[in-house]
């Protein structure tokens, strides 16, 4: 999660210095790596979190209450599996939909007009073509 | 100090089931009164900008609760654990209903998303109905101040009680059949044409049934617990609540018939608020200081005294409360302003 972390903040750093110099949308390589690290916000959150739940234990509340002396003694076990269970199977429909939408979006590509400087080189690099 | 505290917690519920009321009975009518595809999109060009808002409040109303009756919302929540987890599901269907139908212009998809999102919101209704209900009825408490109740026994109203039985049934039905006129007296505010004229028309429909409903559940609440009448008879002041709330029902029914005219159409939607506040209100009366009642022992109930948090941190929390809910109430102003008058598709927007 920590080095996760810095290589967000190493990317951001390139990746607005190379806006600042005009170059960002013409270096392929540290496009190719914006597009790799989309999976990484994901993992660094997941992994925050369980490292702040696991490493808290056995206190639910640090050095105040603990976990054994938190939980819902109303709850049966099968009731706690049970909704876990349907909590599991709701988010993977909504994976599914959300994976399903955002190929359509990236396949849809951005909306409005490019960017003047990517307009010129798309004319460059046709003109190149039929040269 | 508690007092104040339980009229907090109250009015935060109330202003939750009147505010996010109207988008859940919004989207009972959905499929019925929004026929065509722009019919649908205005619904949900109504209720767009305001119903996540709306369900702050429910949020809101579960963290005071929380701070202010730990003890109550730790048996409360552990004794509801399925209907609750059921509610939260529900409540996520109806966003992922809203936020995904308009994604895909596909017929197919975007009729699914609408049943799913019209469903939830009806089944809600009669959830939220039904969870006041085993509040006003009593849970089988134990001495430990925990309980468990099945989703059903043998709907009948006793020690042995279920989440469902024959009178929380009846509490879903009078809160479906009240949030169905509220959210159509919104609509009918909110839209113009024969949407507007189809939201009156499902407002004056469901009318008689809420007067019987109304009637039908003083009786039973009565009858199933006649203790809720001990407060009104030491203050009189009590007996304002039904005038209140029978008042609104004829201003409502009288606003509804003068026909389609913005004035009356507003009338008609604030007359249906305050019924609502006039119900809950009269429930939360006729409950007080029990919060939740023992249908085992009266002795076992939990009431204000008994589950409340320790003094000094009620007196530090009222601070808060109050310079948070000035800046909710700043923000509820703004966003209604913003978004006031009819909704027209062709201007554009959420």
């Amino acid at each position: 999660m920590v080095g996760l972390g810095t290589i967000f903040i190493a990317v951001m750093v390139v990746s607005a210095l190379l806006l600042w110099r005009g170059k960002l949308f013409s270096s392929r390589w540290m496009l190719w790596i914006l597009v790799l690290a989309l999976p990484f916000p994901y993992i660094a959150n997941t992994a925050g979190w369980i490292t702040a739940e696991i490493g808290r234990q056995p206190w639910l509340v640090y050095g105040l209450m603990r976990t054994a002396d938190g939980y819902s003694k109303g709850v049966s076990a099968g009731n706690g599996i049970f909704t876990l269970l349907g909590f599991m199977g709701m988010y993977t429909v909504l994976a599914i939909f959300f994976l399903f939408l955002i190929r359509r979006e990236i396949e849809h590509g951005p909306e409005g007009e490019l960017l003047p400087e990517l307009l010129l080189e798309n004319e460059q690099s046709q003109t190149g073509a039929e040269r | 100090m508690e007092t104040l505290w339980f009229m907090i917690v109250a009015v935060m519920v109330a202003a939750y089931v009147v505010l996010d009321g109207f988008d859940l009975g919004a989207g009972v009518i959905y499929l019925g009164a929004a026929r065509t595809t722009a019919e649908r999109q205005t619904i949900m060009r109504a209720i767009g900008p305001v119903w996540d808002g709306n369900e702050v409040w429910l949020l809101a109303a579960g963290g005071t609760l929380y701070f202010a009756f730990p003890l109550l919302y730790a048996s409360s929540f552990s004794g509801f654990y399925l209907p609750l987890m059921m509610v939260l599901w529900l409540l996520m269907l109806r966003g992922i209903g809203i936020e995904l139908r308009h994604h895909v212009h596909n017929p197919v998809w975007r009729g699914f998303f609408d049943v799913i999102f019209s469903v939830s919101s009806a089944l809600l209704c009669i959830f939220f109905g039904a969870a006041l209900g085993n509040v006003v009825r009593g849970v089988p408490l134990g001495a430990d101040e925990y309980f468990f109740e099945p989703l059903w026994t043998n709907f009948r109203v006793g020690t042995n009680n279920g989440i469902l039985d024959w009178y929380t049934v009846l509490t879903g039905v009078i809160a479906l059949v009240t949030l169905t006129a509220h959210g159509s007296l919104y609509v009918a505010v909110k839209t113009e044409d024969e949407l507007n004229r189809r939201a009156r028309m499902t407002a004056l429909r469901t009318w008689p049934l809420q007067l019987i409903l109304t009637i039908i559940g003083l009786i039973a609440t009565i009858y199933i617990r006649p203790t809720v009448l001990d407060n009104y008879k030491q203050h009189a002041v009590g007996y304002l609540i039904p005038v209140v709330v029978f008042g609104s029902l004829a201003v409502m029914i009288y606003a509804i018939r003068k026909g389609q005219d913005l004035a009356s159409e507003k009338i008609a939607f604030v007359a249906s608020s305050l019924y609502i506040v006039g119900m809950l209100v009269g429930a939360a009366f006729a409950l007080y200081p029990v919060v939740l009642p023992a249908s085992t022992d009266p002795a076992l109930n939990l009431t204000i005294y008994n589950t409340k948090a320790g003094e000094h941190g009620l007196a530090v929390g009222l601070t808060w409360w109050i310079l948070g809910i000035i800046l909710a109430l700043g923000y509820f102003f703004f966003l209604f302003r913003m978004f006031r008058g009819k909704v027209r598709l062709e201007d554009g927007g959420y």
